[in-house]
This record gives C-alpha cells, structure tokens and sequence, in this order.
C-alpha cells in the first residue's frame, strides 16, 4: 500500500476547498488534507505539522499566495508548492517560477488535481 | 461621446473576445457542458439604466464583482438571475451536498465561479497587451438589476459627471438553461488609457 500523504489547502474560498479536497480524496485514499483559509493560519499550521503538499490560492485578504509561496519555499525545499490560482497573467507565472513552484491555473478539476499529483508521486 | 475608430472599436471587442473566450472555456470545465458566448458590445453610457441591460430594471440578479487596477482601471461583473443561481452551484459541484448545505454554499461557490471567470478575463487582456492588472477580492451582490451599479467607484470618486464603457458578453449553459453576462464597467480616464495601449499594441503588431 502506498504511503499516505498529507496536503495543506490553502484558499480563502470554502467551496474552492471543498471541490480540490474531495477530488483529492476520490484519488489517493487515505490522505490526510487540511486546509487554511488564510496565510497566517497556514503559516502556523506548517510550524506545528510538515506536509508532502501545499496547495496556494494567490487572492486572499492578507498576504497574497505569492508572498506565502516565498515564505513556503524558503523554509521547506523539498516540499511540492503549486500555485492554485485564477489568476493566469504571464507575470504571476513567471513569479511562481521565479521561486520555485508550480503553477496551476484554476478551475481545478479533478483531472488537473489528480494528474498534478500522480506525476509528482512518480517522480519521487 | 468617445471617438473610436474602427480599428480601435475591434481591437478592444477582440480583446474582450479572447478575455471572454478563456472564462468560458475556464466555465466550461468546471460544469462540464458548452458554454457559448455572444459578440461582445461597447456601448458608452452615462447611467447604467441607459443601456439595454436594464430593460427587467426589478430582475433580482446575482452579481460577483472585482475592481482592478492597472494602466486602466474599472470594475469587472459577473451578473446572472438569481433564480438560476442555485442551479448553477449545482452544476459546478461534483460531490453530493444535501439542500440545506448547497443554499450555504451558493455565496461562496458563486464568488469562487466569479473569480475564475474574472481573472480570465483580465489575465488575458492583461497578456495580450503586456501589462500587469491587480485584481481585489472578488465582491457578492444581490439586487435589482436597475441597482447593479450603485456605490460604482467610478461614478462615485470623480465630481464631474462620469462616462461608462459597457463592454458586455452574454453567455448560455443551454442543457441547464443559465444565461448572464460579463460587464467591465471603466470611467472616461481609464476608457482613453485602455485606447492609448490598444494604439500601441496594433502600431507594434502591424509594425
């Protein structure tokens, strides 16, 4: 049985969360999957627990997911980050790759958030 | 009142075009059906109920709204009847939710929808004419659609009486019998700015 995996959602939308957990869930059975509605509670939520994924909307009130992604990746390199945004301008693509991590243009759809996955749990 | 020429007319209608075309694209994976898309239309304005939009001025419509800020800025919307609204949140979900928890739903799953449709557009606009757009926080209204401007920043801030670009895009979920429409709504300042970068990107496109 593969090892389970845990994801940190990170999306000031519930229902945004809502859809990306369940086609998580539906795909890798047994993930644990927690989620955040802001940068400051994920901030404190990855102090007290490491993930294997941060999943990062850009727009949240607050620190915008490009300025936590920063954050993110600085303190865990060899965590998988994507960038889980509607936001797709040149400029914030270039950025997500600019400081290492993925960009994932929303909506997310079940095949998006499974494929995204699996081609990451193959590369491991 | 402003004084396109042609080009420059189907210069921004393609713009909105390509804007419109990848929300509905974006739309359409997230319900899983076709989504077509009418021509967009310009129209100037000085109130919102001198367009055609307002001709059922009582319609309740929901709206989802972000401001963006840029070059231009304006307000973008996502408008469509209210009584459709729970019935597009259904399409979108894929997992069952008892009534109860979809009527909660519906805000948030309609801002989540707004915010996708909205950022298309803009993020297109934005690439094609290579400059940067802030988008704020998406926005939820509920109102008659006669009132689907009040408290617009644009018409509030200036003093002298203001001028509207109505760009609107009406679009169909036929299987779920849906329709609204996409408004970008710019002042006189921001309408002769957005032309100014359209006269740049065709000098540099037409060499």
């Amino acid at each position: 049985m593969a090892p389970q995996k845990s994801v940190l959602l990170i999306d000031d939308s519930k229902f945004a969360r809502l859809l990306v957990k369940a086609f998580i869930s539906s795909n890798f059975a047994g993930w644990e999957i927690n989620e955040a509605e802001d940068a400051a509670k994920a901030l404190g939520m990855v102090a007290e627990k490491s993930y294997d994924y941060l999943l990062v909307d850009f727009n949240m009130p607050g620190m915008n997911g490009l300025e936590l992604c920063e954050k993110l990746r600085a303190q865990f390199p060899d965590t998988v980050i994507a960038l889980l945004t509607a936001n797709i301008q040149k400029e914030i693509q270039n950025k997500a790759e600019s400081i290492g991590v993925d960009f994932l243009a929303k909506p997310p759809t079940e095949e998006k958030i499974r494929d995204y996955i699996a081609s990451k749990e193959a590369g491991r | 009142m402003i004084d396109l020429t042609e080009l420059e007319h189907d210069t921004i209608s393609e713009l909105i075009n390509i804007g419109v075309g990848r929300a509905a694209s974006s739309l359409s994976e997230m319900v899983e059906q076709p989504v077509e898309l009418t021509v967009p239309r310009i129209t100037f304005v000085e109130r919102f109920s001198d367009t055609d939009l307002a001709k059922a001025p009582t319609e309740i419509v929901s709206a989802v709204s972000q401001t963006f800020d840029g070059p231009f800025k304006g307000e973008a919307m996502l408008v469509f009847p209210e009584e459709r609204s729970l019935e597009l949140v259904r399409s979108l979900l894929k997992v069952d939710v008892p009534l109860e928890a979809l009527t909660d739903l519906e805000q948030e799953a309609l801002m989540e929808v707004g915010n996708i449709i909205l950022n298309a557009c803009l993020g297109s606009i934005s690439n094609v004419l290579g400059e940067p757009i802030n988008c704020s926080m998406p926005s939820f209204r509920k109102r008659e659609s006669r009132s689907l401007l009040d408290q617009d920043g644009a018409s509030s801030q200036t003093g002298k009486k203001p001028v509207l670009m109505i760009l609107h895009v009406q679009f169909m979920l036929r299987q779920n019998d849906i329709d609204g429409y996409v408004l970008f709504v710019m002042d006189l300042d921001s309408i002769q700015m957005l032309r100014e970068l359209v006269r740049r990107f065709l000098a540099n496109s037409l060499g």
